[in-house]
């Protein structure tokens, strides 16, 4: 009795390896996710924290967390939105580890000198995005913020937890220095 | 930010497309995923079985009670001098227990006549409601 009882309790064999293959179909089909949207992920990373390796980090960290969410971004049309806020706010808390070297530039008058000599100015895309990445974090945050996230000064405020004027004199700064660095 | 605001440092800014991921970003992720992958297929078989697991451990738990009683493991242990003692007391409760279910007798039948079936009756009952709530709460979803 025991084990007919028992015996109603198994799953039924097909049941089990169509377990095992709709792991394999998900594994595919976030494979598929990565590609479309590795590049965009990089980039939101890269122009936040401006250093190439730790966007390279950060980017994997946005896919692996999608992962754990996969059944749910699956079917969503809102995909590339959620990487874009994950890989933001990845990025913000990876410069907030620094926050010291972020208060640092943020207090300076005037901003460092930025060469950008090793980049090729052939290639004015690249030249646009070294500079951008070359910025002190405390400019090139809001500034990469407010153009390519196209967030609200209020919204860049209380990410990253400044005042509302601070925000508007970093993009500014930020601004005046990329139009300093490419008018040359 | 309206056109009319726009200078040449937005235009630039605008005409900027996403850089391109390095070439090792899609490997590296997908070894972890793969592996993700793997603890979570057999977390799902483990999941979808849990109850066949459970039901099983208490048949086998049941099934060696009641091993234990006929086979009585003591008489091919007794003679080893380090577990002699606590297998010593553990026959004598064995034994003890073994008379009362077998020899004491309720409305002229052993003990165990009467215990044995009410529990493999109750397990069964307990298992058949449970696999009833489970199936009625899926079908409810």
């Amino acid at each position: 009795m025991v084990a007919a009882a028992t015996l109603s309790l198994f799953q039924p064999e097909n049941q089990i390896s169509c377990g095992v293959d709709r792991t394999m179909e998900e594994v595919e089909a976030f494979e598929s996710l990565v590609r479309n949207y590795q590049n965009m992920v990089f980039s939101v990373s890269a122009r936040i924290v401006g250093n190439l390796g730790d966007a390279e980090d950060i980017t994997q960290e946005v896919f692996i967390i999608a992962y754990d969410k996969f059944n749910e971004l699956q079917n969503s049309s809102t995909v590339g939105g959620w990487l874009k806020t994950v890989a933001t706010n990845l990025s913000i808390n990876h410069l907030n580890r620094y926050r010291a070297r972020w208060r640092f530039f943020s207090e300076q008058e005037h901003p460092v000198e930025i060469a950008i000599e090793d980049t090729p100015k052939s290639d004015r895309q690249e030249l646009v995005e070294a500079a951008i990445r070359k910025l002190p974090d405390a400019q090139r945050v809001p500034l990469v913020l407010f153009h390519f996230q196209e967030m609200s000064y209020d919204e860049i405020a209380s990410n990253l937890g400044i005042s509302l004027s601070k925000v508007k004199s970093d993009i500014f700064r930020g601004r005046e220095a990329l139009k300093k660095i490419l008018s040359k | 930010m309206n056109d009319e605001g726009k200078d040449w440092l937005d235009i630039e800014l605008n005409k900027l497309t996403d850089l391109e991921a390095p070439k090792t970003l899609l490997p590296r992720v997908m070894h972890v995923v793969r592996r993700k992958a793997g603890q979570r297929r057999l977390s799902r078989f483990l999941e979808g079985n849990r109850d066949t697991f459970r039901t099983l451990l208490v048949a086998f738990a049941v099934v060696a009670l009641g091993a234990l009683l006929l086979v009585n493991p003591i008489q091919y242990l007794g003679n080893v001098p380090i577990v002699a003692v606590p297998l010593k007391l553990a026959s004598i409760l064995l034994e003890t227990l073994e008379n009362l279910l077998l020899y004491y007798k309720i409305f002229n039948l052993p003990i165990l006549a009467i215990i044995l079936p009410a529990v493999i009756a109750s397990f069964s009952l307990l298992v058949a409601t449970a696999t009833s709530v489970r199936r009625l709460a899926a079908i409810q979803k």
